[in-house]
């Protein structure tokens, strides 16, 4: 008796729904799962396992699951960088020479308006972020040909960019935070990029690299040149 | 095909919402651009990187001078109309039940070279012009 096959009850819950179309991760299946456990389950899978989470993730249906998810993620990153700015920047800062405390405002955390107005408009700013950074990214992926057998089209890019937000989590480790939550987006969109539009590796990776490469060339050079002004000012010092 | 239906009714909203925040933060463009710093890729190797002068195009572009924009950077400019002016058209036809549609990505290899040749002709322009 106990062998027999039960007929009835819910289907049996594979990662795909009708049409090879993924089931949705725990957040987009949060109006069957609840909306709090549907975050954090997304949350955990998307740190634990990426690939798992990525391959559960629709290609196509709604901007505002992504987006939504993004916002509460990145409002949180957001937060968390304020605080050890305000914790760690003046203590980093008095380490430095005075002449050069004056050139390196941003280490410091700004008034306590200045940080309620920051987080009050950060979903503003999230918003539009998200929107350019996809747009980038997709036209880097136009160029290299990665979009030859994606379905996902724009939503694709808009979900991989949303969903990658969880990196923001980086931001928990102090000082090298911003090193450890780019590294991690890396690593989530190639797995996001491969996963939504099939895109090869290779194909993922120039199109993050290309956009990336000129913002950290720029990051580069401002890092020598502090160094060497920083050099020079201990070197006078002494 | 509901879902996608969908999907064009939250690329159009979203667009619009963009564009639209984009203007009210216009408002604020001088003050947003004191807190950027310069390019370090130009004060080091003296040369523009290809996206030197976005944020002059877009403080020229945010008092309504687009020739300047223009001059500045024109592909970054021009893209920059595009996101604005297009994500206000987007919003505004989605509202009126015509949401945008995406036009076809996988672009045939020599619409690629195409594009990355239009990339390269605006950095030799702003390396030209001393951008």
């Amino acid at each position: 008796m106990s062998d027999e096959i039960s007929t009835t009850g819910p289907p049996p819950s594979g990662p795909l729904g009708g049409d090879n179309e993924p089931r949705g991760n725990p957040w987009e299946r949060r109006d069957e799962l609840g909306t709090g456990q549907g975050f954090v389950e997304a949350l955990k899978l998307f740190v634990v396992s990426p690939v798992e989470a990525f391959g559960q993730t629709r290609r196509k249906g709604d901007y505002a699951s992504p987006l939504l998810f993004a916002i509460v993620v990145g409002w949180v990153g957001v937060l968390i960088a304020k605080i050890w700015e305000t914790l760690f920047g003046m203590s980093i800062l008095s380490t430095f020479p005075p002449e050069l405390r004056d050139q390196l405002p941003f280490l410091v955390g700004g008034s306590s308006f200045g940080l309620v107005l920051s987080l009050i408009l950060a979903p503003v700013y999230i918003l539009v972020a998200l929107f350019i950074w996809s747009a980038l990214l997709h036209l880097c992926l136009v160029l290299v040909g990665g979009l030859k057998h994606s379905s996902a089209g724009f939503e694709g890019t808009f979900r991989v960019v949303s969903y990658t937000t969880v990196a923001q989590l980086g931001s928990l480790v102090p000082v090298l935070g911003s090193v450890i939550t780019l590294v991690w987006s890396i690593v989530l969109g190639v797995i996001g990029i491969t996963s939504l539009h099939k895109s090869t590796q290779g194909q993922a990776i120039a199109a993050l690299l290309i956009p990336l490469a000129l913002c950290c060339l720029c990051v580069v050079f401002f890092l020598m040149t502090l160094g060497a002004g920083l050099m020079a000012a201990f070197a006078t010092q002494g | 095909m509901e879902g996608s239906q969908t999907s064009q009714r939250h690329l159009g909203l979203l667009w619009g919402a963009v564009a639209a925040s984009l203007l009210l933060l216009a408002t604020r463009a001088d003050e947003f651009a004191q807190t950027l710093r310069g390019c370090s890729f130009k004060s080091f190797l003296g040369l523009p990187c290809p996206t030197c002068g976005v944020t002059r195009a877009a403080l020229e572009l945010s008092n309504l001078d687009v020739a300047s924009a223009l001059r500045i950077n024109p592909l970054a400019t021009v893209l920059m109309m595009v996101l604005v002016l297009g994500g206000l058209v987007a919003g505004v036809s989605t509202f009126a039940g015509h949401p945008p549609r995406e036009p076809r990505w996988d672009l045939r290899p020599v619409e690629r070279l195409g594009l990355l040749l239009v990339i390269v002709a605006n950095w030799a322009y702003l390396v030209a012009n001393g951008t």
